[in-house]
């Protein structure tokens, strides 16, 4: 990193601001912080907890899906409310009965389900959730399995990619999810994948693609990132934790 | 059984555990366990039932069983009869009442803090309006050493806190000067990384030493990795303090990996080191409401007595510092503003009063309900009720952890408002650099403080 250094060699406080994006270096009145610096922090804090209350539009998703030429079913939890959701988390980890019905119709013992949900962001599910499927479905072709329809979920937590998976007795689930939004972005989608998907799969058996935004991982490195473990998932017939030592 | 005969209605309550989770005031986690009162008037009259129960109950009905949990057989083997003989005749209600006489002052509280078990300290938190919660915790003064002495009357400390997302050096030293810059830092360097490797954890730890030998600093730095990597590093990295996140009952501890014998070798390996020798704490435990049921293993316990069960295994260890993140978890078992409010003030005054050198994570996610005013709160309410150190990051915002905790600004806000000073050892050194001037306010910009700054480039 190269530094800038200021009229004499000596660094100034706000040189600090070159190392991290962390919140050093602000300006002060008296021990406190300054006017501009307390409301933008405020500003960054309302558009987090924006994000996590903010309702999604999935058809909206689904029409852009469908000019994509990808098919997609809508779904619901268990949760029924953003507030039982967020207060039960197990809530968000099944389809409701109706949701269930649906996916029945999809069975395929070698397909790969995606699901997008909601997550705690949905705002970051309705910005990028079409682009990054688009991007995943194009890199996945030279898998040569077939993918179920899309199924877009409300109020879903990452465990729902079990269920689903279980019931569309899909070789590989993948979960995009809107992850909890914190200061730095509210915009910000995590990818769980999971082997043989079934309602008792665990944390243990997932891998996990984070941090996909517009300042971190782009859409097509998280895609291709998918795709090479999904590779290695079906070379040696295990995911989660114990596929880092592969 | 326990029973309140109100009125217009009996309430039973099966046993010791029912009771003291009907008696808990309300907070989603103890819903979500489906452990809690159904209604306001039964929580009111678990808590008269409970206010009736002699704490020698406490010795005799548990609430994990001895031969299952060996937290259980923790609080039960180690409990002290002699101490416990100044409150042996009380009830619930009753030691209420003798904590918060005039005459019960903190020489008495620490003759008597072996006698007392966690669940007795739970029970009458459960019991304490939340200005009982501080008037009886500001008496308490539990004072630990390492290279600073923390906990003292008069005193207020920080661990700073300079997380990074890539656990980079530069970035994580531009953190921590910024803080020390700032007063912050006097009860430790605490780093979260986001790698539990070897060679960073030894990375970070080498460039904090460096920092402390090359500015004198009465400082002591910890990588918050797990207590068996820590172990294994200990003759390559300079390892001060040794960390774990640890829970309230057994399942939960395993869950985490986590043993009590091998914290046990864990701690007799990092104090052969002997870094400090005027010390003999080398601990530092993280603890918060609802890791238990978060991890499955709350055995139908409500969160509170399961935090307060995790500070039976913290005191065994004698720590130098011991903090509650107590709104990281999450709202589904702490709402809003409110219920992490109070759970913060049970958490340090059931810790003081188990003897334990207890600060506080003033935090919140974005998914709870809850802003910096509910921060502002908390945080003075400690502070009133003598809490030995709050939690330091630049701008309230854990770019890493992604949540919001205090800042270095709300921690000079608090020394301000109460006239607090840092730790001694640490006050001298910052006087000495320039960051405080001779009166102790914050003037950091003479030529000794940029010397500090200089350090980065």
């Amino acid at each position: 990193m190269s530094i800038k250094k200021t009229e004499s060699t000596s660094l100034q406080r706000s040189d600090l601001k070159q190392f991290t994006n962390a919140r050093v270096a602000l300006r002060t009145s008296g021990v406190s912080l300054c006017t501009e610096e307390l409301l933008a922090f405020k500003l960054a804090h309302a558009c987090a907890v924006d994000a996590v209350w903010t309702e999604w539009d999935r058809t909206k998703i689904s029409y852009e899906l469908t000019l994509l030429g990808i098919e997609s079913i809508l779904l619901e939890s268990e949760a029924g409310s953003r507030m039982r959701y967020v207060k039960n988390p197990l809530s968000g980890c099944r389809v409701n009965e109706q949701s269930h019905q649906l996916i029945q119709l999809c069975k395929n013992k070698n397909a790969i389900s995606i699901i997008l949900a909601d997550g705690l962001s949905p705002i970051a599910a309705q910005e990028q959730g079409s682009k990054l499927i688009d991007c995943l479905v194009e890199e996945l072709r030279s898998l040569s399995m077939n993918i179920h329809p899309i199924f877009i979920c409300s109020n879903g937590r990452v465990a729902i990619g079990d269920s689903i998976g279980e019931t569309t007795k899909s070789k590989i689930a993948i979960v995009i999810i809107g992850e909890r939004p914190g200061l730095t972005t509210p915009q910000s989608l995590g990818m769980y994948i999971t082997l043989n998907p079934t309602a008792a799969s665990t944390n243990a058996n997932r891998n996990c693609i984070s941090n996909i935004h517009e300042e971190g991982l782009s859409i097509e490195q998280a895609s291709n990132e998918c795709k090479q473990l999904i590779e290695k998932m079906l070379k040696y017939n295990i995911s989660g934790y114990q596929l880092h030592s592969k | 059984m326990y029973r309140t005969q109100l009125s217009n209605h009996v309430y039973n309550f099966d046993s010791l555990r029912t009771l003291l989770a009907k008696a808990s005031p309300l907070r989603s986690g103890d819903l979500l366990a489906g452990v809690c009162a159904n209604s306001y008037e039964e929580r009111i009259a678990a808590q008269i039932a409970l206010s009736n129960v002699p704490l020698k109950n406490f010795l005799n009905e548990v609430v994990i069983d001895y031969e299952k949990d060996d937290i259980t057989r923790l609080i039960i083997d180690s409990h002290d009869a002699i101490a416990f003989a100044t409150i042996s005749h009380l009830t619930v209600g009753g030691f209420r009442d003798w904590l918060l006489s005039t005459e019960v002052t903190n020489e008495i509280i620490h003759q008597t803090s072996m006698g007392i078990t966690p669940e007795m300290a739970a029970a009458v938190s459960k019991i304490m309006s939340l200005q009982d919660l501080i008037l009886v915790a500001q008496k308490i003064e539990v004072v630990t050493k390492f290279r600073t002495t923390v906990g003292l009357k008069g005193r207020f400390s920080t661990r700073l806190q300079p997380n990074h997302p890539n656990d980079d050096n530069k970035g994580i030293m531009a953190s921590t000067l910024d803080g020390l810059l700032f007063g912050c830092g006097d009860a430790m360097i605490g780093i979260n990384p986001v790698s539990e490797s070897e060679e960073i954890v030894t990375s970070i730890l080498s460039m904090l030493e460096e920092l402390r030998l090359k500015f004198e600093i009465p400082m002591q730095s910890c990588v918050l990795a797990h207590y068996t990597l820590t172990k294994n590093i200990i003759h390559k990295a300079p390892v001060d303090l040794i960390f774990q996140s640890i829970a309230g009952t057994q399942k939960a501890n395993e869950s985490f990996g986590v043993r009590l014998d091998e914290l046990q070798e864990a701690n007799d390996a990092v104090l052969s080191l002997n870094r400090n020798p005027l010390s003999k704490q080398v601990f530092y435990f993280e603890t918060g409401q609802g890791t238990a049921l978060s991890a499955n293993a709350n055995a139908m316990i409500d969160q509170q007595t399961c935090e307060t069960r995790a500070y039976a295994v913290a005191r065994k260890f004698n720590p130098f510092l011991v903090n509650s993140v107590v709104g990281f978890i999450g709202p589904e078992y702490l709402y809003n503003g409110k219920q992490i409010i109070r759970a913060g003030l049970e958490d340090h005054f059931c810790g003081k009063l188990l003897g334990l050198p207890m600060g506080v994570d003033v935090c919140y996610t974005n998914h709870a309900d809850c802003d910096q005013d509910d921060m502002d709160n908390l945080s003075t309410l400690l502070a009133a009720a003598n809490c030995n150190f709050i939690i330091a990051v630049p701008g309230s915002d854990d770019i890493m952890l992604q949540y919001q905790s205090t800042s270095y600004n709300d921690a000079a806000y608090v020394r301000k408002v109460f006239n607090r000073k840092p730790a001694p050892e640490f006050e001298l050194w910052l006087k000495k650099m320039g960051i405080f001037n001779s009166e102790g306010a914050l003037s950091y910009m003479n030529e000794d403080a940029k010397k500090l700054l200089n350090h980065l480039s």
